[in-house]
């Protein structure tokens, strides 16, 4: 099916986004893996694989629309050097993330591709519970003290 | 914060570059090899990013000095 106008251009830029976050996330988690942060770990890389499936859908609804999905290009991967860095870092990719889908939302509801538009919707509300995720975190951390969160993120 | 992950390159490091060598953008591609081999070239396209960075107070690294403008001089405090 031929895509209404701008909807390639803007899968294409979700997608590296997307391409991006998973970058970003997968190292954080791996960083969290060898500092023994186990817990942070299976949790940073869950939401490294949520991202990777939104590429998947991304890449597919892409070549449906008669597209050509856009591996090649890659954002900036920002990584934390410490735990706070690392969240601080994503919750900003998560932030642009939701403000390029809701542009995208409102762009599909005016050029009338309704498939796409929900598409996104469901991307945005997932991208919406990781920004609860992070801030809740980094809320925890300024109640119970750096240390004393690290320390419950030891096991799993 | 790393700032480079072609070069595995962090904010203190680009501190201590800018400090022995200075700050101005061709010392900091030189000093840090930002157009070796493999690098992606981001750095040395955004390289006013790094200058800026180099001349704010680096927490990590006690020997960079606040810039004069930050500085509070009666209490040393950074405004």
């Amino acid at each position: 099916m031929k895509a209404k106008e701008g909807v390639i251009e803007l899968l294409n830029k979700i997608l590296t986004a997307d391409l991006t976050a998973i970058n970003q996330y997968y190292v954080h988690a791996k960083m969290c893996e060898n500092w023994g942060y186990e817990r942070l770990y299976e949790k940073v890389r869950s939401r490294s694989m949520d991202e990777m499936k939104d590429a998947d859908e991304l890449i597919g609804h892409i070549l449906y629309l008669e597209g050509v999905p856009n591996v090649q290009r890659l954002g900036t991967v920002h990584v934390g050097e410490t735990v706070p860095e690392q969240f601080k870092a994503d919750l900003k990719a998560e932030q642009e993330m939701l403000k390029i889908l809701t542009d995208g939302v409102a762009h599909c509801a005016k050029a009338g591709d309704y498939t796409t538009r929900h598409m996104l919707e469901d991307m945005a509300k997932d991208v919406d519970g990781h920004i609860d995720w992070i801030e809740t975190q980094m809320e925890t951390i300024s109640q119970v003290g750096l240390e004393n969160y690290l320390s419950e993120q030891i096991k799993k | 914060m790393y700032v480079c992950l072609c070069k595995g390159l962090a904010e203190s490091d680009i501190h201590r570059a800018a400090e022995s060598a200075g700050a101005h953008p061709d010392n900091l591609i030189l000093s840090l090899g930002l157009e070796d081999d493999g690098c992606c070239g981001r750095c040395v396209e955004n390289i006013h990013e790094l200058v800026a960075l180099a001349s704010t107070r680096c927490f990590q690294c006690p020997l960079s000095p606040a810039p004069a403008d930050r500085l509070d001089t009666q209490s040393g405090a950074l405004r």
